[in-house]
């Protein structure tokens, strides 16, 4: 069974310019996706409409076979998808280990302060962040650094599907190949549905499907 | 409880900006507090000023009126002003009744009082009685004289007043009149019994107990035997160049008794007594003293007088109270506008700086109102503490303040009375007592209400709460509209 499915997917910007129109697809868990395109395809569009950041103009987005649109959006954010955004989005006065409790925090995760602490430590080893590190204010690490404490954020409350928006987008070589196995290691490992916006080829190179925007976006060419 | 957590973090983490509401929060507190407390204690003052000094109303000569009545009558009925005055209705006691029977009334009183000679006394004066009257010494305020005729009816050398009630009896109340020998007559009796003053008694040689024969200046084969139950001393300010008190000559009895004279007197026309009636009454409040004119008007009071209350005396007095009050409240209000101009402009820089945290929280899942709430108590924290701060010191500052405020208002009045005194080209006393011969020109002085005990109590407490719990709404007001207004997506992509 899918975990995602786009279906007849349209988004229009609000001055009336159309960027998705009836997309169409399906996302199955233990799977890495990269959705690519040229940049203005939309990507990061559908990507926000995935995370219920936005609402598509007509269509449906299903998770679990359900219309998010009918979804309580915040608790959706906070339980059922984890969101890497190219930019990090972490907030700089917290540490890395309290980014990833807050996270915690707010979606109403049952465990003890030490026990999200030792949690959230767990965590950021998985994706190299030892606990020096760990307890470092966010500004005081690399942009690989704080990718990583990004994607412990996400995965903080176990959610089933990351989404992931061009996450090596600022990040050298070397940084970007350890965030593609951290990122494998949650699909192939932990059965998670991993859905990447990049325009990364060596990204596109380690996914197991590639879903060309452009492909299947029946936007017309007179518009 | 993580949002508490981390809205203390916040605030250790922005101290300076907290630090900056905080000082503005405990400026605001100070003049609220100061202000509150001033504004309740001034009204509590008010409050218990008006409720120990009640409202009287008098019944007195409308001279306006009377004059146009004369001019009236003489063009129609070719009546000379005398003429017309002999005919202008007294007020008797049956009229007092009927006009204290009123829903507006809490109670009235009333005094007649009559002019009598006497046959085992005499007039305690420094006249000489032999000598011819243009070379007696000048007597300004009672211009009827001893032996003198009013209504063609020959006055007498006593004054007798009959009372109604104790409550009648101001001088004794306020303290001007101190019975020093004996006690006073039973109110309630018609029994001759009378009270004299101790220089009367001292010119006689009169004790209590004995008997004085009071007689009927129109016929002097009428006499009454009045007993002397009491002599006082009169403390009030002397009025004339004399050795003898202002009541002297007067004799005071109860209603009863000098009704009874009175009553006797109208029997024969040669030995009807003139009589002046006065009444005072005392009404539930300040409300009803245009219904109670009215009422008086719809009963038959003629336009040819007119009713007075000491309500313009009360409002004097309370004057630099009211003054101080209506200013504090305008200070506090302008205080609270630019507090809540300042603090929302720090709202908006706070939102500004903090667009982004807003935005992070909301994409992960952070519910608008738990974001808000979150701003919410950071606010309220530091508006509690700079309450606190402000309230102790506030407190420390209302009495000193209030007392500074509150001499200058008095002082401020008292300039401006002086000037009005100055104008009629007349020294002030601090005190003018009522019949001094300047009265007559003088504004009344005013016995200003100068003690303010501006104490912070609950009800200012919980102003000042109200106070706090607006001001931190107003400081998150913008946090309020830009949190329900932009959603994660915009404030993140503003960013960027």
């Amino acid at each position: 069974m899918s975990i995602f499915k786009l279906e007849n997917v349209c988004y229009s910007y609000e001055d009336g310019k159309e960027v998705l129109n009836n997309i169409n697809y399906k996302f199955d868990k233990s799977k890495i996706y990269a959705i690519t395109g040229r940049s203005g395809t939309g990507k990061t569009t559908l990507l926000s409409l995935m995370s219920g950041l936005d609402k598509p103009k007509s269509g449906k987005i299903l998770y679990e076979e359900n219309d998010i649109s009918k979804f309580d959006n915040d608790n959706y954010r906070s339980h059922n998808v984890g969101i890497v955004f190219q930019s990090f989005n972490l907030l700089p006065h917290l540490s890395a280990i309290e980014n990833v409790v807050l996270s915690m925090d707010v979606a109403g995760i049952k465990l003890s302060e030490k026990e999200k602490q030792q949690r959230a430590k767990l965590l950021l080893e998985e994706v190299g962040i030892n606990n020096e590190k760990a307890n470092k204010r966010i500004l005081k690490l690399s942009g690989g650094e704080q990718q990583r404490v990004a994607i412990a954020r996400a995965m903080s409350y176990d959610p089933e599907v990351i989404l992931a928006d061009e996450p090596t987008g600022n990040l050298d070589k070397h940084n970007e190949e350890q965030i593609i196995d951290i990122f494998k290691n949650l699909a192939h490992k932990k059965n998670k549905c991993i859905i990447i916006v990049t325009h990364s080829k060596n990204v596109s190179n380690n996914v197991d499907e590639i879903f060309d925007l452009e492909k299947y976006n029946k936007i017309s060419k007179n518009k | 409880m993580y949002i508490l957590k981390n809205a203390i973090k916040n605030i250790t983490r922005t101290k300076s900006r907290n630090i900056l509401i905080g000082i503005i929060i405990v400026v605001i507190s100070i003049a609220s507090c100061v202000a509150l407390s001033i504004k309740n204690s001034s009204e509590k003052l008010i409050e218990s000023y008006k409720s120990s000094n009640e409202i009287e109303a008098e019944i007195t000569l409308n001279r306006e009126n009377l004059k146009g009545n004369a001019r009236n009558s003489k063009q129609q009925n070719n009546t000379s002003i005398s003429e017309f005055m002999n005919n202008v209705q007294r007020l008797n006691v049956d009229d007092i009744n009927k006009y204290g029977q009123s829903e507006y009334v809490k109670d009235y009183y009333y005094t007649i009082e009559t002019e009598l000679n006497s046959s085992n006394l005499s007039k305690a004066t420094i006249e000489d009685e032999n000598e011819p009257p243009d070379l007696k010494m000048p007597n300004m305020n009672n211009m009827k004289g001893g032996n003198g005729t009013q209504n063609n009816k020959v006055l007498g050398d006593f004054k007798v007043i009959g009372y109604s009630s104790l409550n009648a009896m101001e001088e004794f109340e306020e303290g001007t009149y101190k019975i020093e020998e004996g006690s006073i007559f039973d109110i309630n009796s018609d029994e001759k019994q009378c009270v004299i003053s101790q220089d009367l008694a001292d010119e006689n040689s009169v004790k209590v107990g004995d008997n004085i024969i009071l007689v009927n200046p129109n016929n002097e084969a009428f006499t009454y035997e009045f007993k002397v139950v009491g002599i006082y001393s009169d403390f009030s300010k002397i009025e004339e160049f004399t050795i003898f008190s202002n009541s002297a000559n007067q004799i005071l009895t109860s209603y009863n008794a000098l009704n009874d004279i009175y009553s006797k007197s109208l029997e024969n026309s040669e030995t009807n007594l003139n009589l002046e009636t006065n009444a005072k009454f005392i009404l539930n409040n300040e409300d009803v003293i245009e219904s109670f004119k009215s009422e008086l008007t719809s009963k038959g009071l003629s336009s040819n007088y007119t009713v007075t209350t000491n309500l313009e005396t009360l409002e004097n007095n309370l004057k630099p109270i009211k003054n101080l009050s209506t200013f504090v409240t305008t200070f506090l209000i302008i205080v609270l506008i630019i507090g809540a101009i300042v603090l929302v402009v720090i709202g908006m820089i706070n939102i500004r700086e903090r667009k982004y945290e807003i935005g992070v929280l909301r994409s992960i899942g952070m519910k608008r109102y738990k974001v808000l709430l979150q701003f919410i108590i950071e606010l309220t924290i530091v508006s509690f503490v700079s309450i606190i701060v402000g309230t102790i010191i506030g407190s420390l500052l209302t009495v000193p303040i209030s007392n500074a405020l509150l001499k200058s208002e008095i002082e401020s009045a008292k300039t401006s009375q002086t000037q009005v005194n100055n104008n009629f080209g007349m020294e002030m006393p601090n005190k003018m007592e009522k019949g001094d011969i300047r009265n007559n020109f003088a504004i009344e002085s005013t016995n200003y209400v100068d003690k303010l005990n501006a104490v912070i109590d609950i009800k200012t407490i919980l102003e000042l709460i109200g106070i706090g719990v607006v001001l931190t709404l107003v400081s998150s007001s913008i946090s309020m509209i830009f949190i329900s207004r932009y959603s994660p997506l915009k404030i993140l992509n503003s960013r960027t």
